[in-house]
């Protein structure tokens, strides 16, 4: 086991959990937000795959990573927005609408990739390399030992998405927090207040499209400069899960991302310590942890009110 | 060994061929139109066209299982004369046999290739309501009919070749292998990987790591980077849309690496060693060669498994590696390759066999 606690082990495991966690925290927190609004968000899978498809078409055309990562998370928003009208204005069943956006995800995104890469001639996608992501160190922060090396020399990217969890809180505290709190336990409070559900609540989803598109930029042009049509792997239902663990606190999203992100580290670093582990095992892990987590083992999560409930206005 | 220059604008014209020629197929006023041009360029070939189908497993451009096929009908059906009707891409076993049906009834297939191993039942089925087609089916089971041909690919023998090149690169005695998902014949070629790279260094350490998916670049990378900081200044990257993350933590880092399934040297020029590349080639010519002998319904030839012999796999030109690797080497490899072919070296445990 010696070989397991060295210095570049451990700085290097926690480095990739630290990169493994931002996807998910992007994807999460504002799904946190919505879901305490009363719409959940089952097709953040497909939000992130536009996201990612839409950052890469974006660096591709616009040959620059940051206008990539704007274009991932305008997709991200629209795909968000289709969903939000079929969910909140055609009152849907929010579940059912959830896995349908994921699939016409994934079928409008290969159909897209296939005719705008494939040279024009047949349904035969090119691999097209693009602008991409590199590592920023922070100046100062990133010479401090071991805590530079994992938290300050990521891409940028990575740092978003741990700066969204401070504002998050804030956001949370505030007037507005304290709407979409409403909107999730008692909208016909909110209502009569003079508040308006649907606003807040398309606010919330679009938000969590924008916010997840961004995360699917991070998939496809934050380490890789390529697209692949299975980048996103099941990290949007990490996500949601990470949502409902995390008790739709920014925190506690925090934290949920990073035991997971840390659970999916592992399966990658214990192969190169010489520690003999059966890769089964090792491939369980982040596995594991999602059924440990959903089961209810960190305690039962409480749903708002209002929770899949479609609003409508009394008349 | 084939270049590869070109290949994946010559499977998307392939593609478009097969799309166009769908079309064609489909309706019956224009089917004698193209019978009658086959046989144009029959008297030209001498022979007759053999109308061919296609049925992948995945998506003809992921540069490694499919494109192995899409490639090797590509290079073959100019000198076999094969006239592709179609090709499907992701066939599931649900829809198999309505796609075989489809190509057959429809499209006139009389050759028809199953590059995926899902496909074995329905294959089973349709060959034997057709025994006027040739079937030819990825990792069938139990014994094949007549007019069916099984193919395997046995990569132990390329994967020891690769292993041995990977280790004259590393200065550290330490290679870094990211696989896709854990297949056994996968489990297999990396353990002959490890037993290669031993031949030439018998204290070389083998890291492996699966993913556990053969479409996550970041999982690829970050694998990549970890095997990296633990000594490995060689990657194998042995994990298909996953490999792609592993050859950008090669770049990131200037670390050589190795290539799977095709010659991958376009996509690190600086960096690729070499690859281990499938080719079909031989098990389509064998399979036509026996058709036009002997007619649709006997052209099985049994289970043709890919190997270093036969050239169903093979190592691929170092190109700019060609100075970097030592004189010595290549003749341990060359050695090796003719042991493995003649059967007195079992790349899997890197025994010699009398």
């Amino acid at each position: 086991m010696s070989e397991v606690l060295t210095e570049a082990f451990l700085v290097g495991l926690l480095a990739t959990t630290m990169r493994a966690a931002a996807p998910l925290i992007l994807a999460a927190i504002g799904e946190a937000f919505s879901q305490t609004a009363g719409v959940i968000n089952v097709g953040l899978e497909g939000y992130l795959l536009t996201g990612g498809f839409g950052a890469y078409l974006g660096s591709h055309y616009l040959g620059n990573a940051w206008l990539g990562a704007g274009t991932g998370m305008v997709a991200g928003a629209a795909t968000a927005l289709l969903a939000g009208y079929v969910m909140i204005s055609r009152r849907a069943d929010q579940i059912v609408t959830g896995l349908a956006i994921w699939i016409l995800s994934i079928g409008a995104v290969g159909i897209a990739y296939r005719i705008i890469f494939s040279d024009g001639n047949a349904l035969q996608p090119q691999r097209v390399a693009v602008d991409a992501f590199n590592e920023w160190a922070v100046p100062g922060l990133s010479s401090i030992p071991w805590i530079g090396d994992i938290a300050f020399n990521q891409v940028p990217l990575v740092y978003l998405a741990y700066l969204t969890v401070p504002l998050a809180v804030l956001l949370l505290r505030s007037r507005r927090g304290l709407k979409v709190r409403a909107t999730g336990e008692s909208p016909e409070a909110l209502e009569s207040a003079g508040g308006s559900v649907l606003r807040i609540r398309y606010l919330c989803v679009v938000a969590t499209g924008a916010l997840a598109g961004l995360g699917g930029a991070y998939l496809s042009i934050g380490q890789t400069d390529t697209f692949e049509e299975g980048i996103v792997g099941g990290r949007g239902f990490i996500a949601l899960g990470v949502a409902i663990v995390g008790r739709r606190h920014p925190v506690g999203v925090l934290i949920a991302a990073l035991v997971f992100a840390l659970a999916e580290s592992l399966q990658l670093w214990l192969p190169t310590a010489g520690v003999d582990v059966p890769r089964q095992l090792l491939q369980m892990l982040p596995y594991v942890v999602t059924i440990i987590a959903l089961a209810g083992i960190f305690g039962r999560v409480r749903h708002p009110r209002a929770f899949l409930k479609p609003f409508e206005r009394q008349a | 060994m084939p270049r590869r220059i070109g290949k994946r604008r010559a499977t998307a014209l392939l593609l478009t061929l097969a799309l166009s020629m769908g079309v064609v197929a489909c309706g019956d006023d224009d089917e004698s139109a193209s019978g009658g041009s086959g046989s144009t360029s029959a008297e030209a070939g001498g022979t007759e066209p053999i109308k061919t189908a296609v049925l992948l497993f995945g998506k003809a451009n992921d540069l490694t299982w499919n494109t192995s096929m899409a490639d090797s009908i590509e290079r073959t059906k100019g000198d076999l004369n094969l006239d592709v009707v179609s090709q499907l891409e992701s066939v599931t076993a649900a829809d198999g046999a309505r796609a075989m049906r489809q190509v057959i009834e429809q499209g006139g297939a009389e050759l028809v290739i199953l590059h995926a191993s899902a496909l074995d039942q329905a294959t089973k089925e349709v060959a034997k309501e057709h025994p006027e087609v040739c079937f030819v089916q990825a990792f069938g089971t139990g014994t094949p009919a007549a007019n069916t041909s099984y193919y395997v690919d046995d990569a132990t023998g390329v994967n020891y070749l690769a292993g041995m090149a990977a280790a004259s690169q590393s200065k550290s005695g330490t290679i870094g292998v990211v696989g896709g998902v854990d297949l056994d014949e996968i489990v297999k070629s990396v353990e002959a990987f490890e037993a290669g790279a031993k031949a030439i260094n018998p204290n070389a350490k083998v890291l492996v790591t699966w993913v556990g998916d053969f479409e996550d670049p970041l999982k690829g990378k970050d694998a990549g980077l970890a095997q990296i900081t633990q000594g490995a200044d060689v990657l194998y990257a042995f994990g298909d849309g996953t490999g792609l993350g592993t050859v950008e933590a090669a770049k990131d880092k200037g670390v050589p690496l190795i290539g799977a399934w095709f010659d991958q040297y376009e996509l690190a020029p600086d960096l690729m060693v070499t690859s281990f590349v499938s080719n079909w080639a031989p098990l389509v010519t064998q399979v036509t060669e026996k058709m036009r002998a002997e007619g649709p319904e006997t052209c099985g030839i049994g289970t043709f498994v890919a190997n270093l012999e036969n050239t169903g796999t093979s190592l691929a030109p170092f190109h700019d590696f060609e100075d970097k690797i030592p004189a010595d080497v290549k003749a341990k490899i060359e050695e090796a390759e003719a042991a493995i072919a003649a059967g007195t070296l079992d790349p899997v445990t890197g025994k010699t066999k009398a």
